[in-house]
């Protein structure tokens, strides 16, 4: 494949990832906003908002979903790594590609089940239950994260993302302390 | 033919190094598909309905609580805060490391970032002052295992989450077990720096009482925080989710006023607590769709009936699940292997009469072990990475063998008393 295409790719595939994260981010502010909003107006104002739990539940959903790209991109996934740790060479390289291509099976079924399910719900226009909030705007964030999780890992069994390093251009801007050293 | 595939696939799946979410996740959905007549599409709907929960959305807000505190600057002020403390006694700043990674648990709820955070400040300084390093890196790995236990735990969370049992009762549960192991821990440290006072060089110049209570001036408003957030909960006046909600929009006032706070560190708190949210969260995804798979067939029914045809009692199951959890800990990293092994023993302890908030605590402890047990243990790697390899991996492990053993006494002591976990929540709910 030409290296400017390769470019194109792994550009599109990062900035995408990016942009899921930072909507992930996004969501994880507003449940914030929404608990304290709900809690100050049921302390001070006697009126507690009726649409918290529902929407903090959809929010959270969201957010995971959302941020599974850039955790992907940055291999950040929790793995067990001590055979594959052990291994180099073309035995490591192997045993990457099975690595890989578990992944892209998982994701590739999941998506699969994803689309009816989403389907029902636009179908069906279907509402939570008390405050009636439409449902598939929500749910859409599953297969859209899936897919473009899949896309990935495809990039990266095909070479077009490195496969031992994170992505490196977006790092100065993404890549945070890690805490947790992982 | 249930076993070997689940055994089989998940085994051969995970040990490619595949992301451990998906393994679980594909085994999951292989059992779905072939002993439960092709009914894969469970999985979205479990997974949809896992994380639509209001009590599953405390997690990634105290995720976001620790983020913003950590990148304040407490570590170094906490560190500062404890130190005139233990002074005079054997073993001076290696009881600090105890008490700030008992602090830093009820702040971060994760082992692996207070044993980071801490050790990132205690290494440098005591390496200086010419501790004994060995001792200085099993006092930071044993140490951080305390923010699993001390509230807000993310065990607990996630625990109480998906077994649908009280987190408020879960945190009250972990307090008396936290302290006691935290105790023991100083108590090693003492018995080991008497018999050994090269370990721990003493500091002539004492600070009198009213100094050492003096430093914690500097982080009271840290310390008003840890007890109003865990204090909400405990006291039944807010759910964790508000409480943390609330914690965070607190810990921003509080950390730009008194600590290093910047806008562009809270935007990096932020980003970073989603992703280490869905780092968490995939692992859960995974795991969902396995227990999906395996509660629809009831093998932890049938599992319950092998167990009582073998004649074992509660106390021999609950032997067997602890080796089970101590092997396991060897290979999966804490919360990965509470939250792939719950749906099976989870429902196997609560069938044999135990109490699901002593589950709860006795599982925490069990897998704080595999934080320290090598070769895949995060708390050693992290703390070997700290020391920039000086102390190696499999030193780090060794230092950590008193901790790793105080931890089985501690499982011990909660078996036999298992007061210890029950009085406070007993208490106060």
């Amino acid at each position: 494949m030409p290296f400017m295409i390769k470019k194109k790719i792994e550009q599109g595939l990062e900035r995408l990832a990016l942009a899921f994260a930072i909507a992930a981010a996004l969501a994880m502010v507003s449940i914030v906003v929404i608990i304290v909003t709900s809690v100050l107006m049921r302390k001070f104002a006697n009126t507690p908002i009726h649409i918290t739990e529902e929407m903090v539940g959809l929010l959270l959903s969201v957010s995971l979903f959302l941020g599974l790209p850039m955790v992907t991109l940055k291999a950040q996934h929790v793995r067990v790594s001590i055979v594959a740790d052990q291994l180099r060479g073309v035995l490591g390289f192997a045993l990457q590609t099975l690595a890989l291509v578990a992944a892209l099976i998982f994701f590739s079924w999941l998506i699969w089940e994803s689309i009816p399910w989403l389907e029902f719900a636009f179908n069906r226009s279907l509402k939570t239950q008390t405050s009636r909030i439409l449902l598939y705007p929500w749910m859409a964030a599953l297969p859209l994260s899936l897919a473009v999780t899949w896309m990935i890992f495809a990039a990266r069994l095909f070479g077009i993302i490195d496969r031992s390093a994170p992505a490196s251009e977006f790092d100065a801007e993404t890549s945070l302390p890690d805490a947790e050293g992982r | 033919m249930f076993w070997i595939t689940l055994g089989g696939v998940l085994i051969t799946t995970a040990a490619t190094g595949v992301a451990l979410g998906a393994a679980l996740g594909l085994t999951g959905l292989i059992i779905l598909h072939f002993f439960s007549n092709g009914a894969t599409s469970l999985a979205v709907d479990a997974i949809w309905g896992v994380f639509n929960s209001f009590t599953l959305s405390a997690v990634p807000m105290f995720i976001l609580l620790g983020e913003i505190l950590l990148r304040s600057g407490i570590s170094e002020r906490a560190y500062s805060a404890f130190t005139p403390l233990f002074r005079r006694i054997p073993g001076g700043l290696l009881h600090t490391n105890i008490a700030v990674c008992t602090l830093f648990g009820a702040v971060s709820g994760s082992s692996l970032s207070t044993a980071a955070a801490v050790g990132s400040v205690a290494y440098p300084e005591m390496s200086k002052r010419g501790y004994d390093k060995d001792m200085v890196v099993g006092s930071l790995a044993g140490g951080g295992t305390l923010g699993l236990l001390i509230p807000p735990s993310l065990s607990f969370l996630i625990f109480g989450a998906l077994t649908e049992t009280s987190i408020g009762r879960l945190f009250a549960a972990g307090i008396i077990p936290g302290l006691m192991v935290g105790a023991l821990f100083m108590a090693y440290i003492f018995v080991r720096c008497v018999r050994n006072p090269g370990l721990a060089p003493r500091n002539p110049a004492s600070p009198s009482f009213l100094q050492a209570i003096a430093g914690f001036g500097r982080i009271w408003p840290l310390l008003a925080l840890i007890v109003a957030v865990i204090g909400s909960i405990v006291g039944g006046l807010a759910t964790p989710t508000e409480a943390a909600g609330v914690g965070v929009v607190l810990a921003v006032i509080i950390s730009s006023i008194w600590g290093d706070l910047t806008a562009r560190k809270l935007v990096e708190a932020v980003y970073r607590s989603a992703l280490l949210f869905t780092t968490v969260g995939f692992l859960v995804l995974g795991a969902t769709i396995l227990a999906q798979s395996v509660s629809i067939l009831g093998i932890p029914q049938e599992v319950l009936q092998t167990v009582a045809t073998y004649g074992l009692s509660a106390y021999g199951i609950v032997f067997i699940v602890v080796l089970v959890y101590l092997v396991l800990g060897c290979f999966f990293d804490g919360l990965s292997l509470m939250i792939m092994t719950l749906p099976v023993v989870f429902p196997l302890l609560t069938g044999m009469g135990f109490d699901p908030v002593w589950i709860g605590v006795l599982i925490t402890i069990v897998i704080e072990i595999g934080q320290v047990t090598p070769p895949v243990g995060l708390n050693l790697s992290v703390l070997s990475a700290l020391t920039k390899n000086e102390i190696t991996l499999g030193r780090v492990a060794v230092a950590t063998v008193p901790y790793w053993l105080i931890h089985l006494v501690a499982i011990v002591l909660l078996t036999l008393f298992p007061v210890l976990a029950l009085y406070l929540p007993d208490l106060l709910f």
